[in-house]
């Protein structure tokens, strides 16, 4: 039925099949648009958020998804500035998950937040102290940037590219592409950063405050590394996903067994930063303000296995396993490993938004936890639900692994 | 000339066009509107314009009656502050926030019928009239085993002789005077002294010894409180007697932590101390060698079995009050957490006596009662609710309430006779007034002229007038006139012509004017002026609406003599000093500033249920009472008492003394403003009056369910 | 954030051996600035307390057992203040001559960074539509705006009150105001005159001599952040409950 629409020489389920898959996420979105429009409409009172919860599963998976969707301007970067042509084979899908990973960050943020409608006022008066603004400014820019960068995947749609004009315009997008893969880098190795300033500048908050050099806390940098640590990871993952759902070939194996090695140098680099950044702050930082940092682990669910297991289980492991040549050649392990990254990042966003919010300063005030509601989730699920069908549409109607047609001809 | 538009010239045109809007203020005005709009939502209450006024008043929401600056806008109050020195203390939070009663949920806005199932209780509203032909037929039916009944929230008002006067030409009328009212334990010094009227000095007192009274929550005039918390100097010394760290006893100078019920024997075993430790102490008294003979046994160490109080503590106590004078020792008897009995209040107030302050600056003292409004003539008499027989009352008139009788209602239960018919004259129908057969609405405070006779903590006597602020906002029903309208309807002959509340205050300060006695002070400035200087009564009766104060001089002492057991039977005396330490006790303890009202501002809630600084209905015991008990905090527990039972969330807590448990009641959802029918304070009906109608502790037993 | 020192630094010290826990500053607060009743449903992690009383303990057992209570309101931190170096778009403003840290409610996005920055959690969320019972609004203050939902907020000093005293000393031709003007809301109301209100920078006030005592102290002044909100207490266990070396009481541990 939709046969028009789908690249010659390859291979799609029925349209039928395909609004079956799709239909569960359809009903997900539905739900996540229904609570999102309570939220907006009855206000912020319809989450279990609270002054303490200031911030709650909305953001902690904002950050995650921010961090995870790094793939898209790390792989941009590594395929245009650093010339690793390999990834060419899976920018296409990397720059649609980033897309999805910021546009949905930026529409639960608009809920997040109790005045959307005041939202602009950010850039109509801009603290340029604020991470904050700077994460704003970044985002917003760069979530341009992606659908930049979305357009020529999209124009090269088998019915779009018969539109000349289109074609031509595709042609010019896509001389200047390096300019806009450098323009994200830059803007993300930024946002990724401020957003781990975010919490890094909390000087009133001793759990999440770190020094660092000039304005810049340590927490800035370990964002940034662990982002781009993860990012490809995350391809990695999405890839491998994509082609068991699909049962297909998507990408040569050594283009996973690249994302891996990168990911695994950079992991490794993060967690020898990340465990000379903890002893810091353990001996140094936090001893400095007059606080017992062992009190920080002293309340469940936020025991010390969590930083461990941040460091060692869901960094040191992944780290090691993509850095063993041999173990990059089974896709098992690729996996494990990408499930370990990806989950040391989502675990590092989580203590840094939860656990920084329920630790006491104050020695008289009770240490809190925090369950998001059913309307919280379901944002989100919704949220992820749009990210799935965004992303199965353009996996069916354009080319996200250009490698596909050959790997499925041969 | 012919003009050709190319498609390319349109899409130049509104490609310009776009570009030329943004030029224009259009589009940022669209998006300032869009601003301005989300600041100025029509649903959000916008605060009232007017020209703003100062107008004096004077707090009527507690028997203290605090001197008011009301600041107004459009002449309506916005915001209440104390008016006159700073060494006087502040508003309690009730008075504070008094100015939202009179817009309270919970108001009372015409005479009801409460028809009582089982599936609770539906409100019919009904003329007055029908409220007044119930009231007519229990008049008709009434002798001394249906007697008729006024219970008088606020005695001593110019009102409270009108119902007296109603009440004496009815046969087995009585007015009941609050069972729950603070100072109420000056009662036992008139029974030990035969006759007069007695008020206490504290504000000349160097050391009190308070036996539970909340002495810095709330019990009495803000002025103690200040003294003991904020004077410059601190010079008052505080002793306070009571089962748990409370608010009071932290800021106490010593806390003797005696388990509940063995209060009697702890002021017995100073009494014991007393005769030793101080020269001549009781030489007044004609029973001093029964007095001897009974507290001979009462030793420190003896006292501290009994109490839990260590014996080097009670020597200390006692060695203070001796050393520290002018001493004052006073019983706790503030509303809903009770009175401590006859018996204790007696030996309470026995120490006053030996420490002979009784009659001196500080101590207890004599006191002029206020002129009634009329010549007394002949009235029916006033009579303490336990001194009432039990199932005696055929018809209770509740006035001067306002909405919840500070007490368990199982107390005032069991005074009533079969079929009983309960009318309640209130501005809220809350708490206890929903108990009613018949609700009457009543002006809330700002909304009429209240009065605030003598506080029971003042040394003299004193009158001061709550001038109305506010347009009352429902027909309310004067007492004054309601007692004209019963006694017609009854076709009862009332001798004086009153018509209305405010004639009767009229008529009092009138008689205060003519005796020519006392001065008014001005609290804006201080200025005092003698009632002789005043040419007329309406001078007098203007300074008081206006926020004045009158009080009257100090009266002389009389030395005469006293018995220190009030004439009470041994076997009492033994009764009341029993041992109880091997019983677990439950204490009711209610805050006094805010939670035991019907109605409060519902900003109460910050206190309440938008901090963790109180809990709404809590019950805590010690953390050893708890593992001794097998519980935990927060588990749920059934807390078993001889009147009832009921389930509780456990909290534990350091302040409470091992073996007893705390029941605190807070506001109820309906005394913070939010509309929910039926709802009683549930923890009070754990408590019932024991034989010398004391409700402060009860045995109980806490069981895991 | 470059910041001319300011002229006055108005501050207050509260009295820890006075304050006895009655909570009347936190309503007067409420009745002072329009702050809504709570609505049900909302609970000590959603209400809205600018000025909030923590009871706190020594941690001993019976008889022993003594407890404090904490007024803490906004600690209008001086040095880096952190909810205004946060806020995205400057809805927070620092007052250059006296210091005074306001939320500007009508700018504020409701993202809430500034209340994860606060060390003390002196700031509060609108999560509801501010709401009276019908007729109460007629006793709101007319020199204080309703803020509306979805935005924060936090003590400002009553800038309401300030703005009348400055308005009464322009009036009268005074450049200075009269701190008889201007007293704000819950020092006013407590009963123990446990709070001092005035400018920190004249030595000659009665908050700047407090303040100066050996037994005045702020709450978590090793995080270096220079709050204008003094406590003090003869009793050095009051004390070290406003350092940062948190320990854990039985009472709060259990909670949450
Ligand atoms: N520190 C601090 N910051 C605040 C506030 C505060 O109280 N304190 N208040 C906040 C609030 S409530 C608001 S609404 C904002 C307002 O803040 P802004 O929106 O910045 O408003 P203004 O600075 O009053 O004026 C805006 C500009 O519009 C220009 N202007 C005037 N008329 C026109 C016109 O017809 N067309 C065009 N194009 N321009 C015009 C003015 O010259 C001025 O430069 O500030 C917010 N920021
Ligand atoms: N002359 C003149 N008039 C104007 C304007 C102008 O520029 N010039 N601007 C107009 C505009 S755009 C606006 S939005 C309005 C603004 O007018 P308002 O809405 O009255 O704004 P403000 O007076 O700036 O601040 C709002 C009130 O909230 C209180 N407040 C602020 N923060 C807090 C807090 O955290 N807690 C508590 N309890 N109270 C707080 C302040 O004390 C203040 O009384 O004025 C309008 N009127
Ligand atoms: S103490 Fe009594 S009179 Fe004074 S403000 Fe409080 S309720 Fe009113
Ligand atoms: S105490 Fe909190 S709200 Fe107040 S100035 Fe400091 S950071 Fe801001
Ligand atoms: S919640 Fe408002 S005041 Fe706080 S940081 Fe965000 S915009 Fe600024
Ligand atoms: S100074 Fe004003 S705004 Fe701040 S806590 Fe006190 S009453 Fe509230
Ligand atoms: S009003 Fe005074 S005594 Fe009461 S809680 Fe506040 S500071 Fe403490
Ligand atoms: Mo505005």
């Amino acid at each position: 039925m939709d046969k028009p629409l789908i690249l010659r020489g390859v291979s799609r389920c029925s349209t039928r099949n395909f609004a079956a898959w799709l239909f569960p996420w359809v009903v997900l979105l539905a739900v996540g648009l229904f609570a999102i429009g309570l939220c907006l409409i009855a206000g912020l009172n319809q989450t279990n958020m609270d002054n303490r919860f200031a911030f709650g599963l909305w953001i902690f998976l904002d950050l995650a998804v921010i961090a995870l969707g790094a793939g898209a301007f790390f792989t941009g970067f590594l395929l245009y500035i650093l010339r690793r042509d390999e990834l060419r084979a899976v920018i296409n899908s990397a720059v649609v998950l980033g897309f999805i990973c910021y546009s949905g960050a930026v529409l639960i943020l608009m809920v997040d937040v109790g005045q959307p409608l005041r939202a602009w006022f950010t850039f109509w008066h801009p603290n340029p102290h604020s991470m904050l603004a700077e994460v704003t400014f970044c985002i917003t820019v760069y979530l341009t940037v992606l659908a930049i960068e979305y357009v020529p995947i999209l124009l090269k749609n088998r019915q779009l590219r018969k539109v000349p004009s289109f074609l031509a315009f595709e042609f010019q997008l896509h001389k200047v592409m390096p300019v806009f893969a450098a323009v994200g880098a830059f803007l993300s190795f930024f946002h990724q950063g401020s957003l781990g300033g975010l919490y890094g500048v909390l000087q009133g908050r001793p759990f999440a405050f770190r020094e660092g050099f000039a304005i810049w806390p340590s927490t800035f940098f370990l964002f940034i590394l662990s982002a781009i640590a993860t990012g490809p990871a995350f391809v990695l993952l999405t890839t491998w996903m994509v082609s068991v759902l699909t049962r297909k070939r998507l990408v040569e194996k050594r283009v996973l067994s690249l994302l891996a090695k990168i990911s695994g140098w950079l992991l490794i680099v993060y967690v020898g930063l990340k465990s000379i950044d903890t002893l810091v702050w353990l001996n140094h930082t936090a001893i400095s303000t007059g606080t017992y940092p062992i009190r920080f682990f002293a309340w469940q669910p936020f025991d010390v296995w969590v930083l461990v297991a941040e460091i060692v289980l869901l960094g040191l492991v992944p780290a090691l396993i993509f850095l063993s040549p041999s173990r990059r050649q089974s896709t098992a392990w690729l996996v494990t490993g990408s499930v370990l990254a990806c989950g040391g990042v989502v675990l590092n966003r989580l203590v840094m938004t939860i656990q920084t919010l329920a630790v006491p300063t104050l020695k008289f005030e009770p240490f809190l936890m925090y369950w998001p509601n059913w309307q919280e989730v379901a944002a989100f699920v919704g949220v992820v639900a749009y990210g799935v069908i965004l992303y199965s549409l353009s996996f069916r109607y354009l080319t996200l692994f250009p490698q596909e047609r050959d790997l499925q001809q041969r | 000339m012919k003009i050709d538009v190319t498609r390319r010239d349109l899409l130049k045109f509104a490609g310009g066009a776009a570009a030329g809007v943004m030029l224009t203020p259009a589009p940022w005005k669209a998006i300032d509107d869009l601003a301005i709009w989300t600041q100025n939502w029509s649903w959000i209450p916008v605060p009232p314009k007017g020209p703003v006024t100062k107008r004096a008043t004077v707090c009527s929401l507690c028997p203290a009656g605090c001197p008011v600056e009301a600041r107004c806008v459009g002449g309506l109050p916005v915001s209440l502050r104390r008016l006159g020195a700073a060494d006087a203390g502040a508003l309690c939070t009730l008075g504070l926030t008094g100015h939202h009663l009179a817009y309270h949920p919970a108001r009372l806005t015409a005479p009801a019928r409460i028809l009582h199932g089982s599936e609770g209780s539906r409100r019919v509203p009904v003329p007055l009239d029908t409220v007044m032909g119930a009231i007519v037929r229990e008049i008709g039916a009434a002798g001394v085993d249906r007697r008729v009944a006024v219970l008088d929230m606020r005695p001593g008002r110019s009102v409270s002789w009108a119902w007296r006067r109603l009440l004496d030409s009815i046969p087995g009328g009585v007015l009941i005077p609050s069972p729950a009212r603070e100072g109420s334990s000056l009662n036992a010094l008139e029974a030990m002294k035969g006759s007069g009227s007695y008020g206490i000095d504290p504000g000349n007192a160097r050391t009190i010894l308070s036996f539970g009274a909340p002495l810095a929550e709330g019990w009495g005039a803000p002025e103690s409180t200040y003294r003991l918390l904020g004077g410059a100097q601190r010079d008052l010394r505080l002793i306070q007697v009571e089962p748990l760290l409370s608010r009071t006893a932290q800021a106490a100078d010593l806390w003797l932590p005696a388990r509940p019920g063995t209060e009697t024997a702890l002021a017995l075993g100073l009494g014991h101390l007393l005769l030793r430790g101080q020269a001549g102490a009781g030489a007044g008294a004609a029973d001093l060698e029964a007095y001897s003979a009974l507290t001979e046994r009462f030793t420190p160490e003896a006292v501290a079995a009994l109490t839990g109080v260590p014996a080097a503590l009670l020597v200390h106590a006692a060695r203070k009050l001796i050393e520290n004078g002018p001493s004052l020792v006073i019983a706790g008897d503030d509303a809903g957490t009770g009175r401590l009995g006859r018996v204790c209040e007696t030996a309470i107030m026995g120490l006053n006596l030996l420490l002979g302050d009784a009659g001196r600056s500080g101590g207890v003292v004599a006191r002029a009662a206020l002129p009634a409004p009329f010549e007394t003539g002949s009235l029916a008499p006033e009579v303490e609710l336990d001194r009432i027989d039990d199932r005696s009352i055929g018809l209770l008139l509740i006035d001067a309430s306002e909405g919840d009788l500070p007490m368990p209602w199982r107390v005032m239960q069991r005074k009533l006779a079969e079929k009983a018919v309960i009318v309640a004259i209130s501005p809220y129908l809350a708490g206890t007034t929903e108990r009613a057969d018949y609700v009457i609405p009543s002006a809330a405070y700002l909304e009429t002229i209240h009065e605030m006779p003598t506080p029971f903590d003042s040394p003299v006597a004193s009158i001061r007038l709550s001038a109305p602020l506010i347009e009352p906002r429902v027909a309310a029903v004067d007492a004054g006139e309601f007692v004209r309208r019963i006694a017609a309807a009854a076709q009862i002959d009332l001798p004086e012509e009153w018509e209305s509340s405010e004639w009767l205050m009229k008529a009092r300060v009138s008689r205060i004017h003519e005796s020519g006695v006392g001065n008014v002070t001005t609290p804006a400035d201080g200025a005092v002026q003698n009632v002789s200087e005043l040419s007329s009564a309406d001078g007098l009766w203007d300074a008081l609406l206006a926020g004045g104060h009158w009080q009257s001089e100090r009266e002389e002492p009389a030395a005469s003599p006293y018995l220190l057991l009030g004439g009470i039977a041994e076997s009492r005396w033994l009764a009341a000093t029993s041992d109880r330490a091997a019983q677990l006790t439950a204490v009711f303890h209610v805050p006094r500033d805010v939670s035991a009202s019907a109605a409060v501002s519902p900003v109460v809630t910050k206190i309440y249920q938008e901090s963790g600084l109180r809990e709404a209905e809590r019950v805590a015991v010690n953390p050893v009472t708890a593992q001794a008990l097998g519980l935990k905090r927060g588990s749920r527990a059934k807390l078993v008492t001889a009147a009832a039972e009921m389930g509780v969330s456990l909290v534990t807590d350091d302040a409470v003394m091992p073996g007893v448990i705390d029941v605190q009641p807070g506001p109820t959802a309906t005394a913070l403003g939010v509309k929910r029918k039926g709802e009683q304070h549930g923890l009070f009906d754990l408590f019932a009056a024991d034989e010398e109608g004391a409700w402060r502790s009860m045995n109980a037993t806490l069981v895991e369910v | 954030m470059k910041r001319t020192e300011p002229k006055s630094r108005y501050g207050m010290v509260i009295d820890l051996d006075r304050c006895n826990g009655c909570g009347a500053c936190s309503a007067a607060c409420a009745v002072e600035n329009n702050i809504p009743p709570a609505q049900p449903g909302v609970n000590e992690r959603t209400g809205l307390t600018s000025m909030r009383v923590y009871r706190a303990s020594n941690g001993r057992a019976f008889p022993d057992h003594r407890t404090v209570y904490f007024p803490v309101s906004c600690q209008h931190c001086g040095e880096k203040t952190p909810c205004v170096s946060v806020c995205p778009q400057n809805a927070v403003d620092v007052n250059p001559t006296n210091g005074v840290v306001s939320q500007v409610p009508a700018r504020c996005l409701g993202c809430r960074y500034c209340m994860a920055a606060c060390p003390v959690r002196a700031r509060y969320f609108n999560w509801f539509d501010p709401e009276w019972p019908e007729g109460m609004d007629r006793t709101l203050n007319p020199d204080v705006s309703v803020r509306m939902r979805g935005v924060a907020e936090k003590c400002n000093f009553c800038h309401g009150r300030w703005q009348a005293a400055q308005a009464k000393a322009a009036a009268e031709g005074r450049r200075e105001i009269d701190f008889a003007d201007y007293v704000p809301a819950c020092v006013e109301a407590c009963p123990a005159q446990a709070i001092v209100f005035g400018d920190l920078n004249d030595a000659e006030s009665e908050v700047a001599k407090q303040a100066s005592g050996s037994t005045a102290f702020r709450l978590l002044e090793r995080l270096g952040l220079d709050p204008k909100v003094y406590y003090r207490s003869e009793r050095a266990w009051v004390r070290r409950l406003g350092d940062t070396d948190f320990a854990m009481n039985e009472r709060q541990a259990a909670r949450g």
